[in-house]
């Protein structure tokens, strides 16, 4: 990886866990859309630089311009709240949660830390293909390999779709 | 120093422990959903990543599924919120304590 | 023909499921179907003894067994059900239909007008289905399930007018001992099945040689199955129920505690001969519990008053006596005895049973005498049973006991010198028995009436009771002919091959020598008890009581019966309901109860504790979720692969 490949990877990296932050500690739900959106370019950022072009195309098209806006029509249609930050139903929610979750985090460090050897560098079944044109490498695999996933996705997406008009339909109100 | 495969997984690693502090965390239902979105990416970019060390092209299509699903998720997720909330003063998750034992 | 064993089976069980269930059924009715299938089984009982009879005189040809079905089988054990037919079980089958059916007889005029007139002979064909049983059984499994229900029957026909408790207290201290008993047989079945590997007659009869002779795994299984025979024959030390148990009707007495069950434990060792044989040890417990209670009974019988008691404790007496000859291994003699007491023993107790009817159920022969010319007929025929029993010479008992004192004496001779004292007590005991006896006779019908109301009232018996008692009378005679001491004995050779088709070690089964020296001796004691009955109770006449302050501290031991129902309840009863007591008040109350409740504290503690888990937060849930994943990655962390 060349130098300036590495600098854009720290900026993102900086950049897309300052996004994080965003999402977890915003006072408004607006503001932590906005930060989530933040995240999701620099991950885009980061596929690039993992050769996934692909991948990287899709991350901005489906989440950062399908998801996020849905996200956003959602949060402007629910009006904008303030609130405090933690609640008093449960004292010990929030310091156990960091607790647990820097365990967690020290857990999957200790074992990145570990990595093993043959994780980088050529070997057997490595596909040359995908460095030299990733959209196609994709494809080939897409459509041999997982074909049968990606025919029932479309079945998937009817599903939520229907679900989601029957769930957000205006019902009548009824005596309850 | 030249990022390595450690770094892309430890970066994956943060984003998934701050989606999991914000889940467990927030009271809004919304910024909950936004977590466990971050949470999600976080994992694709651990896929990307080995796909592209392992020089298999499975771990993208992998995360072209999950984003797939992501995605319907979100529709049926947002639906259920917009339905549950959009009567309420408040947003907030705690409200829905009729299960308590 | 020989498949009529089945049918002497099954008719008197038609019998006992007709009458129990036919609920309205008259007293005609009941009579012809309760005497009716015991005749009938009598008549199948004599069409095998006919085939026996037509068999060649060898052990392997007077022996048929028939496998009925096989009914459990675990692993290589199989328990089946079949009959087993030689000489031995056809002269029980004999015995018990004949006899039964005479008493049934019997009873159609002594139950007249009793309001449990069907209930009675319901539970005597049951209880002649559940002896048969006994006896025909080709295994001791079901033997034992015959030896239990022969229990059940007599606790149910003891304790037969249950509105009264003294019946009700001596039906279940008979089942206590009975069931004491059934233990012993139990224990015995298991160390044979644990030993041999088989329960069945064939199997382990031929297999007990291979253990070593004398040895202890022989004599402990010949011990146990002594506690059963004991129990239920009525021997030291299980006898005392007993006396207790003549609070039941007259023909259940006469049926049960003389004819038939009490003689099963002489029956089960004629039968488990192979096994005794292999254990000289047992034998001399046996000739030893014999000869003792010969004496021990005879003593108890001479203090009694109650008419039915004195004839229990003869009872008791006489069964020792078949008791030590099985013990000296002259099984024919025993067997013989078991015959001739059954037709004198039911004799004597119908005369009783007319006598009570006759004076109002009264027992108490201190109210009786000068019947005799008011009962003629129960008279002669009693007398014939007290000269039957006591061994007046040409009378039954004569030939039946005099083979078994005989026996003794030859075996004594041949060099067993503890059977000396044996053939002393067995000879003292046939004066006390003379003694006795002709004390009852005495004072019941001779003299002068003590109860002139009761006296008056007396009469012979209708003539539905007083067939089966002459019946009786003229068998009591002739019976005993069919062995004469020194000249010839049918009844070892038609038992000879029963006790030939296995081959035994231990003492020879042979007939014994006669003594003419042994025979004289016991005639010449019996005289003398004799005497010594006439002179007190016929000549002097004493008012009650003059005996018994005469002679009073062995009196008062004689008739409190050595004290031996007192110790009895000092050392077992008396433990065993306190015991219950305690454990009410404190096993139950604390114990148990403590442990259930303390066990539903706990649940119901403990879930009031556990469900603080459902906080109904969603959040905490997946707080929750996080904490098992972070169990996981800490076990990978740790080094779990």
């Amino acid at each position: 990886m060349t130098w300036l490949e590495s600098v854009v990877f720290w900026v993102a990296a900086i950049g897309a866990v300052a996004g994080g932050i965003g999402v977890v500690a915003s006072r408004g739900a607006i503001y932590s859309a906005l930060s989530l959106i933040v995240t999701l370019s620099q991950l885009a950022v980061m596929y690039l630089l993992l050769n996934a072009q692909f991948i990287a195309a899709a991350q901005i098209l489906i989440y950062a311009g399908a998801v996020m806006v849905l996200f956003l029509f959602v949060i402007t249609l629910l009006g904008v709240q303030e609130y405090p930050f933690l609640g008093h139903h449960l004292p010990f929610q929030r310091p156990l949660a960091v607790i647990f979750g820097a365990l967690m985090l020290l857990g999957v460090v200790f074992f990145v830390a570990q990595s093993p050897q043959g994780i980088t560098g050529a070997h057997a079944s490595f596909n040359q293909l995908l460095d030299q044109n990733n959209v196609k490498a994709f494809g080939l695999a897409l459509f041999t390999l997982f074909i049968f996933p990606f025919e029932v996705t479309p079945l998937l997406l009817i599903v939520a779709m229907i679900g989601a008009v029957a769930i957000g339909r205006r019902r009548k109100r009824t005596v309850v | 120093m030249t990022p390595g495969p450690e770094h892309f997984l430890i970066l994956g690693a943060i984003l998934f422990t701050l989606g999991v502090i914000g889940v467990l965390t927030r009271r809004d239902p919304l910024i909950i959903f936004m977590s466990i979105e971050l949470m999600l990416n976080s994992v694709n970019l651990t896929f990307v990543t080995f796909s592209h060390y392992l020089g298999t092209a499975d771990g993208q299509v992998f995360v072209f599924l999950v984003m797939t699903v992501a995605a319907a998720e979100v529709v049926v997720g947002l639906a259920l919120i917009v339905s549950i909330f959009q009567n309420l003063r408040e947003m907030d998750v705690d409200e829905l304590d009729e299960m308590r034992g | 023909m020989q498949h009529f064993a089945w049918a002497i089976l099954a008719l008197p069980f038609a019998g006992f499921i007709a009458l129990a269930l036919w609920q309205g059924a008259s007293e005609r009715v009941v009579s012809i179907i309760g005497a009716g299938s015991v005749l009938l089984a009598f008549l199948a009982a004599l069409v095998v003894f006919a085939w026996l009879q037509g068999q060649p005189d060898t052990a392997v040809a007077r022996h048929w067994t028939d496998l009925g079905w096989t009914w459990a089988v675990a692993g290589p054990f199989s328990l089946t059900f079949g009959v087993w037919i030689d000489t031995l079980s056809s002269t029980m089958t004999l015995i018990i239909t004949g006899v039964g059916f005479l008493i049934l007889l019997y009873s159609i005029g002594y139950m007249r007008a009793d309001e449990g007139f069907r209930r009675f002979f319901a539970q005597m064909d049951l209880f002649i289905f559940a002896m048969l049983l006994l006896v025909l059984a080709d295994n001791y499994v079901w033997l034992l399930i015959g030896w239990a229900g022969v229990g059940l029957t007599s606790y149910l026909l003891i304790g037969f007018y249950y509105q009264r408790p003294s019946a009700v207290a001596a039906a279940r201290k008979a089942f206590v001992m009975n069931v004491i008993g059934d233990w012993g047989m139990m224990i015995g079945i298991f160390i044979m099945f644990g030993s041999l590997g088989v329960v069945n007659f064939s199997g382990v009869f031929s297999r007990v040689s291979t253990l070593p002779y004398n040895g202890t795994v022989v004599t402990v299984m010949a011990l146990f199955l002594l506690i059963g025979a004991v129990a239920k024959s009525a021997q030291i030390p299980l006898y005392t129920w007993l006396p207790d148990a003549m609070e039941g009707p007259t023909p259940v007495s006469a049926l049960i505690h003389a004819a038939t069950m009490v003689t099963a434990g002489v029956y089960l060792i004629a039968r488990s001969y192979p096994i005794y044989q292999d254990s000289p040890i047992a034998l001399h417990v046996v000739v030893f519990i014999g000869a003792a209670g010969t004496l021990y009974a005879g003593t108890m019988g001479l203090a009694n008053n109650d008419i039915k008691r004195v004839l229990a404790f003869s009872t008791m007496s006489q069964i020792a006596y078949m008791f030590t000859a099985v013990g000296v291994a002259v099984y024919s003699a025993g067997i013989f005895h078991l015959l001739e007491h059954a037709f004198f023993k039911a004799l004597l107790f119908m005369g009783a049973g007319a006598v009570m009817h006759a004076m109002d159920d009264v027992l108490d022969i201190q109210l009786m005498g000068g019947l005799r010319r008011k009962m003629p007929f129960t008279y002669w025929t009693f007398l014939i049973g007290v000269l039957a029993i006591i061994g007046f010479p040409g009378f039954s008992g004569f030939f039946s006991k005099e083979d078994i004192i005989g026996a003794v004496y030859a075996r004594a001779m041949a060099g067993d010198g503890w059977l000396w004292l044996a053939w002393a007590l067995l000879v003292i005991s046939a004066g006390v028995t003379a003694a006795y006896m002709f004390r009852l006779f005495f004072l019941v019908f001779h003299g002068e009436p003590r109860d002139q109301a009761l006296y008056d009232h007396a009469h012979d018996p209708p003539l539905i009771m007083q067939v089966p008692m002459g019946i009786l009378a003229v068998l009591a005679i002739i019976g005993g002919w069919l062995a004469v001491p020194g000249a010839y004995n049918l009844m070892d050779a038609w038992l000879a091959p029963t006790f030939d088709l296995f081959k035994t070690r231990g003492p020879a089964i042979v007939p014994q020598p006669f003594s003419l020296l042994s025979m004289l001796v016991t005639l010449a004691v019996t005289a003398a008890g004799f005497v010594v009955a006439w002179v007190i109770y016929l000549r002097r006449n004493p008012e009650p009581g003059w005996v018994g302050r005469t002679f009073a501290p062995v009196y008062q031991l004689f008739y409190h019966r050595y004290y031996v129902d007192e110790l009895y309840d000092l050392a077992f009863v008396k433990p065993v309901v306190l015991g219950g007591r305690y454990g009410i008040s404190f096993a139950e109350r604390y114990v148990i109860d403590g442990t259930v409740n303390a066990t539903a504290a706990v649940v119901g503690w403990s879930g009031a504790w556990m469900r603080r888990v459902q906080t109904g937060y969603v959040r905490n849930y997946a707080l929750s979720i996080l904490f098992g994943a972070i169990a996981v990655v800490a076990y990978y962390v740790i080094g779990g692969r």
